[in-house]
């Protein structure tokens, strides 16, 4: 059990080594983006002359907008990508036939991935976060706490996008399914501006949806804007979600399963 | 000139029965483009609502220049944006040699056989975004502005055509240079905010060195009558001179093409 594990990572860690060009061009243009919203927001607090927008200071932005890049590049899932590439050529069969869940086959493979992304992503942006985006290291309460939400992140966000990739059994082309589903992520986790700058009614609703669990909650661990104990109430609420689209996941597949011919399209 | 409106028109027609054959997915993902353009001017708006915005622009003008945004690229994606795909998918497989062997100018065959339909969205998009603000702020688009608007937006194109021949031209030489266009993009977010908010030496280097604030600051800037037929002239030296070099750049690669794949 333990060495199958241990393989299924390292495929998938392999596999990615072998796109490793796709992760240096990201490391060129993250600080790139880091810096159009550095003169973005420079200029909004200078012309505003506010300290504090919404619960942020200007170096308090900026590093939310560091680490909301770390956890999007360690969270990062192609797998609706790679399903709706086995279902359209009828390779599914390969997976199935593995001595494995299939769900767990892609997760471990993804957890391969997300190790890669560690080492050429997430560490090289920290470091530049703290040498030119004011991005401070978190004590370790906090540091250690935001490590276990990136990792219940990564898994939520892998469950979404496992559900989003079953849809090919029904529909053959998701290109269109993902796109939204990339789009709708990175606006309603707080991918592209910190929720509170959202009214009232609107945070209360993300609230009760998972996306906020995927950035915005593990940002804001790192940023120390909660307490000891709403901490653990946060994360606590990401394993539930996992639970519940754990489920969900399951029970769709038994359905997909039901649908899939083996043929291909 | 009627060869290559036939080759167009086949294009067209060849990119629509594709459309058409997975129409659910096609709309889905024009639904997706609409969504993801409509974030930027959100966030304008949350912006707006929290602070007084960015010096020099009002929310509606700031809505007018994200409008322009979309527009320009919107078309770009119709028309433009494929040619780099084309020849990269191309020059990767080895199969470059067949558009070599069309009876048309390589480069005249792929800008007018390359085709993305689904860019209309987001020209639809821009157009309302353009038209919401316009009526907001009570301008009429029969002025001379507006002129200089148009004759700013052909300069857009002709910027976005120029840096897509360029990243064609490095498909040669590079072979995988899909990282080199997904470069291009993420430094196209440069233009996605008035060129106020970066200083004088990144303005200068954004106009003349690399003109990406020809996408949106000065056709936005202009229709607001902030610009004259002066500045046009003097962003048209910097973005023709980009044109010629991407041009050279073009004949340069097209000659080192191997045949080989990659």
């Amino acid at each position: 059990m333990h060495k199958k594990i241990i393989s299924l990572i390292k495929t998938g860690f392999k596999e990615a080594v072998a796109y490793r060009f796709h992760f240096y061009v990201s490391l060129l243009t993250s600080p790139l983006q880091l810096l159009i919203y550095y003169f973005l927001w420079k200029a909004i607090f200078s012309y505003s002359g506010q300290e504090i927008i919404r619960g942020f200071t200007l170096d308090g932005i900026i590093a939310y907008y560091a680490l909301n890049m770390i956890v999007s590049f360690f969270t990062w899932s192609n797998i609706d990508d790679r399903i709706e590439g086995q279902v359209r050529g009828g390779h599914m069969v390969n997976d199935l036939l593995k001595p494995f869940k299939t769900i767990y086959i892609y997760f471990f493979n993804n957890l391969g991935v997300s190790l890669l992304s560690i080492i050429l992503e997430t560490i090289p942006l920290f470091l530049l976060g703290m040498i030119f985006f004011k991005l401070e290291l978190a004590p370790l309460f906090y540091f250690a706490m935001f490590f276990a939400s990136i990792v219940f992140a990564l898994i939520l966000n892998f469950l979404i996008s496992y559900l989003v990739g079953m849809t090919a059994f029904w529909f053959n082309m998701i290109s269109g399914i993902r796109k939204v589903k990339r789009v709708l992520i990175a606006f309603l986790s707080g991918g592209m501006i910190p929720l509170t700058f959202f009214p009232e009614t609107f945070q209360k609703i993300f609230s009760y949806l998972p996306f906020q669990y995927m950035r915005f909650v593990p940002i804001n661990v790192y940023l120390e804007k909660y307490a000891y104990t709403t901490v653990f109430v946060m994360t606590g609420i990401q394993v539930l979600w996992i639970l519940g689209l754990y489920f969900i996941a399951e029970f769709f597949w038994k359905k997909a399963f039901k649908k899939f011919a083996g043929a291909g399209i | 000139m009627r060869r290559h409106f036939n080759l167009f028109r086949r294009s067209l027609e060849m990119e629509i029965s594709t459309d058409l054959a997975y129409k659910t997915n096609f709309i889905i993902r024009c639904f997706a483009l609409v969504i993801s353009d409509f974030i930027g001017p959100l966030i304008v708006l949350l912006i707006y609502n929290s602070s007084l915005g960015v010096p020099g622009w009002k929310f509606e003008e700031f809505i007018l220049f994200q409008g322009t945004f979309i527009f320009v690229t919107g078309i770009a994606h119709t028309f433009i944006y494929h040619i780099p795909f084309n020849v990269i998918e191309n020059v990767r497989e080895g199969t470059f040699d067949k558009i070599l062997t069309k009876p048309f100018n390589p480069l005249l065959y792929l800008t007018f056989s390359s085709i993305d339909l689904e860019g209309i969205a987001e020209v639809i998009t821009g157009i309302f975004l353009i038209a919401w603000s316009l009526i907001k702020l009570d301008i009429s688009i029969f002025s001379l502005n507006a002129v200089y608007y148009a004759l700013f937006l052909l300069l857009a194109l002709l910027f976005l055509y120029s840096a897509m021949i360029m990243i064609s031209a490095l498909a040669f030489i590079v072979v995988r240079s899909f990282g080199l266009l997904e470069l291009l993009f993420k430094f196209m977010d440069v233009a996605r905010y008035p060129m106020n908010i970066y200083g004088l030496e990144m303005k200068f280097i954004f106009t003349f060195l690399l003109p990406i604030a020809v996408i949106s600051f000065y056709p936005a800037s202009a229709l607001l009558g902030r610009f004259s037929i002066a500045t046009f002239i003097e962003i048209l030296v910097p973005v023709s001179i980009f044109f010629a070099i991407s041009l050279f750049a073009w004949n340069f690669g097209i000659k080192k093409y191997t045949s080989a794949g990659g």
